[in-house]
């Protein structure tokens, strides 16, 4: 690593730091959407960084700013779960904390140099998972699938030399999988993805919502919704979103 | 964590029987269901199986294919968090010739189990079958694996003890 980009890392570090104080739920919010964009502008600088360091052939430090980039949109995700929470959108909120953590993940794997602090931030969000939000069931899917497409080299990811999860270039090598059918949906313990959990129980007059418990009415069918029968009631959930169709 | 060891079905005579090539001198990824497939059409391929085999092929290691590239099986994608690896075969004429080989693509495999758990939420586990030809009786054992990536560290000591 150069000396500038030793210097890069200070001075985005210092930064993040000043930023990451309005990562509780106390904090004006108007300040938190203020910390937001500047978040979200400091993640396209780091974008355009990235680009550089890719045209310069650095992957090395092309991999560090994809953990950055993974870590900016970590926080801005957190940041807003506590807005969602505020303005009373209990599944926005989610959604962000899931995305959040998905954000912390992808920076530990982006560069071995992401260590222990990015593994403590996991486990605090954790620890908000479990004492902000009530106990969620959630979907897995099993798809059967013949193709799997390599996102770094959109080959056949049989045939590429690239693994799933790992970063190339700045970029982390996905696998796009074309199913051929759905082969079951369960409720599991540990899905690969938290987006996909039940929503809600329907009731006589509606739908339950698992996290505010308010009913709310029916909506127009979506085609991620399904309706999952359990212990005699009906529930519905999302069982994919667009990135179940991608691996790693 | 659990580490169970019991019979298998005889690999030889259902490879024969579905008319797959007799992996011998290599290691092989077996489908999930070779023991309930009634045809190759039916075999089923765990998820991690195309990453598991480019390693192995990245580490130079000797590694059979019991179909043709184009009849290789699909894969059952789970979306859980838990990590299914294929079934790692190892027949009696690998064992005897290349036994320093298994630990290496062990290795591998650990390694690669490692990297993908150090970035992942807690409490994910790793399913892991290893069927071994008993040159002896003739006779197939499976010792299937679940458990946490630190456990993975006892599977050597089973495969030598099954060995036995």
């Amino acid at each position: 690593m150069t000396p500038s980009q030793v210097e890069y890392i200070q001075d985005f570090n210092k930064e993040l730091e000043q930023l990451c104080v309005y990562r509780f739920i106390t904090r004006n919010s108007e300040l938190q959407r203020t910390a937001c964009s500047n978040l979200e502008e400091m993640l396209a600088v780091v974008s355009q960084d990235k680009a550089a360091a890719i045209a310069e052939g650095d992957e090395h430090f092309a991999n560090v700013l994809l953990g950055f980039e993974a870590l900016l949109s970590a926080c801005v995700a957190e940041i807003k779960m506590y807005l969602f929470l505020k303005e009373d959108k209990p599944d926005a909120a989610w959604t962000e904390l899931v995305t959040s953590q998905d954000g912390f993940e992808a920076a530990l794997r982006a560069d071995r140099g992401f260590g222990e602090d990015i593994a403590r931030q996991l486990q605090r969000l954790q620890k908000i998972e479990k004492l902000v939000f009530p106990p969620q069931s959630f979907l897995s899917t099993g798809w059967v699938v013949k193709d799997e497409i390599c996102s770094i080299c959109e080959s056949d990811y049989e045939d590429c030399g690239h693994i799933k999860g790992r970063p190339y270039m700045g970029q982390f090598c996905v696998v796009h999988i074309r199913p051929l059918e759905v082969n079951h949906v369960a409720i599991v313990d540990k899905p690969a993805s938290k987006h996909c959990r039940i929503t809600h129980m329907k009731v006589s007059d509606g739908r339950e919502n698992r996290l505010s418990l308010m009913i709310e009415p029916e909506p127009k069918e979506s085609e991620d919704d399904v309706a999952v029968e359990s212990e005699g009631k009906l529930f519905q959930g999302v069982v994919a979103t667009t990135s179940s169709l991608s691996d790693g | 964590m659990s580490i169970t060891v019991s019979d298998y079905i005889d690999v030889k005579a259902k490879m024969g029987e579905l008319g797959c090539s007799l992996p011998e001198s290599g290691l092989t990824l077996l489908p999930l269901n070779l023991d309930s497939a009634a045809s190759i059409a039916e075999l089923r391929h765990a998820s991690e199986t195309s990453t598991v085999r480019k390693l192995l092929l990245q580490e130079r290691l000797p590694l059979c294919d019991i179909v043709e590239r184009d009849q290789r099986p699909p894969y059952i994608k789970n979306k859980s968090a838990d990590l299914v690896l294929p079934t790692l075969y190892l027949s009696a004429a690998f064992l005897s010739q290349n036994s320093p080989l298994v630990s290496v693509a062990l290795n591998v495999i650990s390694s690669y189990i490692y990297d993908r758990f150090r970035a992942l939420k807690p409490g994910r586990t790793v399913k892991f079958d290893v069927v071994l030809e008993d040159r002896e009786s003739g006779k197939y054992r499976r010792i299937a694996y679940e458990g946490t990536e630190e456990g993975l560290k006892l599977l050597p000591a089973s495969i030598r003890e099954a060995i036995k």
